[in-house]
């Protein structure tokens, strides 16, 4: 039974939106198996084809979305590292020397022209009040390392920690995408063995109703992987993958800690810092309760 | 329309009031015409919310303790925050003995009878080996004792760095633990449910059923990180409880102490704390009045199926009410 665009909206209004997001992958799925059981009753073979991919799809996406949103949102760190790689600083600050020597000779060539401009409409007093915002300006773009220089230096100014996280978080997170792809592997094959082994029953038998189809269909997938996933190697990858994860949020987000914790302009707190805070008044709530209870028990004697 | 079967659903119809609160924890007090002496104290697991022992009328334990004219009182979580991250399992524990005093306090009592469920249960076993002359009866449902166990969620905790995850997350957040919780049957519990539910779309009873129940299993709240740490470290990894091992306050937990009551409430074929989870706790400890009872049911569906609450419930309710004079 397929539900209205209307009925969808509404539900979406009222149910968890992990139930909206599942039921919605089940009517898919349930679109797929309606398709390969049509097939079967028909007499047709079945083989493992587009629909049961697409079935898998569907499956996994719950499971997979948050590991694919860390391995894609990771991919901004690829474009910090580069802000750190020092081929590319000194590339960049011959770029930012070419562009100050342009500005230098723009510079003088407005000068020249606004001093014989002005030498000629204002009086002399004028003309030297110009000179000195010249000269006092000139300073500034004579020495551009100030100004420009400072921006590929600046990993210098970071303590080297900041660095450290940054590159910790850099490892873990290659080691949990390559995890990540491993897992993917191993439920794909768990998912596709199940399936082959459903389709060879079905070849073998006749499934007129659609639910005892799509009955069998689910218990060759669950009984699949009841078995794989307590296998030594499905185990090794999980903890591989989870540990790595962890490990990359945990580096990554220090990475920006420290970078606004060494940062004398930066006005606030970070999350470790209010952590940090959160165990101090805790324990000290419990050095609290325990002075309390003494008392109490002393009134009482 | 399926929409309209669900609209308006709101779990816990039996009224209760907060009688304490130290948050995040809070002690409510159902209300009822109270016929027993003994009150009942409901410690629920902290990993999700304690309503699903009142999810509606037809499946409501509350109600039939209410019913039985119990005085039923219950411990409430809540939901962790970053201000919670350093809570202890020793707070927990602490709690239970501050509720105990001001249940006793305000009822005249001086005794309760302590039901853990889940991981409640663990909380309630360490309590009652710790305060034995406080505890008239102890029942635990479903109960985590033994955590040597080879369902797959007890697998995979031994295989957690609990560490690494409250390092990196804090607070070990509800999504991260129904992820886990789904991924341990992903076909039965993604596919089969759902595909039962949609062909059972023009059944009122079975659609509010459904989504009674998702509305409790997706309204989780975090754990806080460091009693993450404690209760995969400790009792998954360790198996500290039933060892003899686990410690409050450098009070070792002792089970020799379980001489009260007990009744366990265990569920064949619950896959989160099979029954094997408490069968060593249930015939080493020297209580001498002691009972199981056990459904052919899962986890939840002890609590919430129909033929639960025809054939164990009332047995249960019945053990209780007879200790409660």
């Amino acid at each position: 039974m397929a539900l209205s665009r209307d009925e969808l909206i509404e539900l979406f209004r009222e149910a968890p939106k992990e139930s909206f997001e599942l039921l919605l992958r089940n009517l898919k799925i349930r679109e797929h198996l309606r398709v390969l059981h049509a097939k079967h009753v028909s007499g047709l073979k079945l083989s493992y084809d587009a629909n049961f991919d697409s079935i898998f799809e569907e499956f996994f996406r719950f499971f997979f979305r948050p590991l694919e949103a860390a391995v894609y949102g990771a991919r901004q760190l690829r474009f910090l590292f580069f802000m750190f790689d020092l081929g590319l600083m000194e590339f960049q600050s011959e770029t930012l020397r070419a562009y100050s020597d342009f500005l230098r000779s723009w510079f003088d060539h407005l000068r020249l022209t606004s001093e014989l401009m002005l030498g000629k409409v204002l009086p002399t007093s004028a003309l030297d009040v110009f000179r000195e915002f010249i000269r006092t300006h000139r300073e500034k773009i004579e020495s551009p390392r100030v100004d420009l220089g400072y921006a590929v230096e600046y990993p210098f100014l970071l303590p080297k920690s900041v660095l450290t996280n940054l590159e910790k978080s850099i490892e873990h997170w290659e080691r949990f995408s390559e995890a990540f792809k491993e897992y993917r592997r191993i439920i794909k094959e768990t998912y596709v063995k199940a399936a082959e082994r459903f389709i060879e029953e079905a070849n073998r038998s006749r499934f007129e109703d659609y639910q005892v189809f799509a009955g069998t269909f689910s218990n060759f997938e669950a009984q699949a992987f009841d078995e794989v996933l307590k296998s030594e190697d499905y185990l090794r990858v999980q903890k591989s993958m989870l540990d790595n994860l962890m490990d990359y949020i945990y580096f990554y987000r220090r990475f920006l800690e420290e970078m606004l914790e060494s940062n004398p302009l930066n006005p606030f707190a970070t999350v470790s810092m209010l952590d940090e805070a959160f165990r101090r008044i805790l324990e000290l709530k419990r050095r609290i309760s325990e002075l309390e209870k003494r008392i109490s028990e002393k009134g009482i004697a | 329309m399926i929409v309209e079967k669900i609209k308006g659903i709101k779990p816990g119809p039996c009224e209760y009031e907060t009688v304490y609160e130290d948050a995040p924890f809070k002690l409510h007090r159902f209300k009822g015409e109270v016929g027993h002496k003994t009150p009942i104290l409901v410690t629920y697991a902290f990993i999700n919310r304690p309503y699903v022992l009142d999810l509606h009328r037809d499946v409501s334990v509350i109600k039939l303790l209410l019913e039985a004219r119990l005085d039923v009182w219950m411990v409430d979580w809540g939901y962790p925050s970053l201000a919670d991250r350093h809570l202890r399992l020793e707070d927990y524990v602490e709690f239970i003995d501050t509720c105990v005093g001001k249940i006793c306090e305000l009822t005249g009592t001086d005794k309760v009878t302590l039901w853990g469920y889940c991981l409640g249960s663990t909380l309630a076993v360490i309590y009652a080996a710790l305060h034995p002359e406080k505890v008239r009866n102890l029942v635990i449902q479903t109960p985590p004792i033994n955590f040597n166990t080879q369902n797959t969620l007890a697998v995979w905790a031994r295989n957690v760095d609990p560490e690494k995850v409250s390092r990196a997350l804090f607070n070990v957040t509800g999504d991260f633990l129904n992820v886990a919780f789904l991924l341990v049957d992903p076909v039965r519990l993604v596919i089969g449910k759902y595909q039962s539910l949609l062909d059972s779309l023009e059944d009122e009873k079975s659609v509010k059923d459904f989504f009674y129940m998702d509305h409790w299993i997706f309204d989780s709240p975090a754990v806080a990180g460091k009693v993450y740490e404690e209760y995969i470290t400790r009792w998954y990894h360790r198996n500290e409880v039933i060892e003899g091992k686990f410690t409050v306050g450098g009070r070792k937990v002792d089970l020799n102490q379980i001489r009260m009551p007990l009744l366990v409430l265990a569920a064949a074929k619950d896959h989160i704390t099979p029954p094997e989870s408490v069968l060593p706790f249930f015939e080493s400890v020297p209580s001498q009045d002691k009972k199981m009872l056990l459904s052919d049911k899962g986890h939840i569906g002890l609590t919430v199926s129909r033929s639960s609450h025809a054939k164990i419930w009332p047995e249960a309710i019945k053990w209780v009410v007879e200790r409660s004079d």
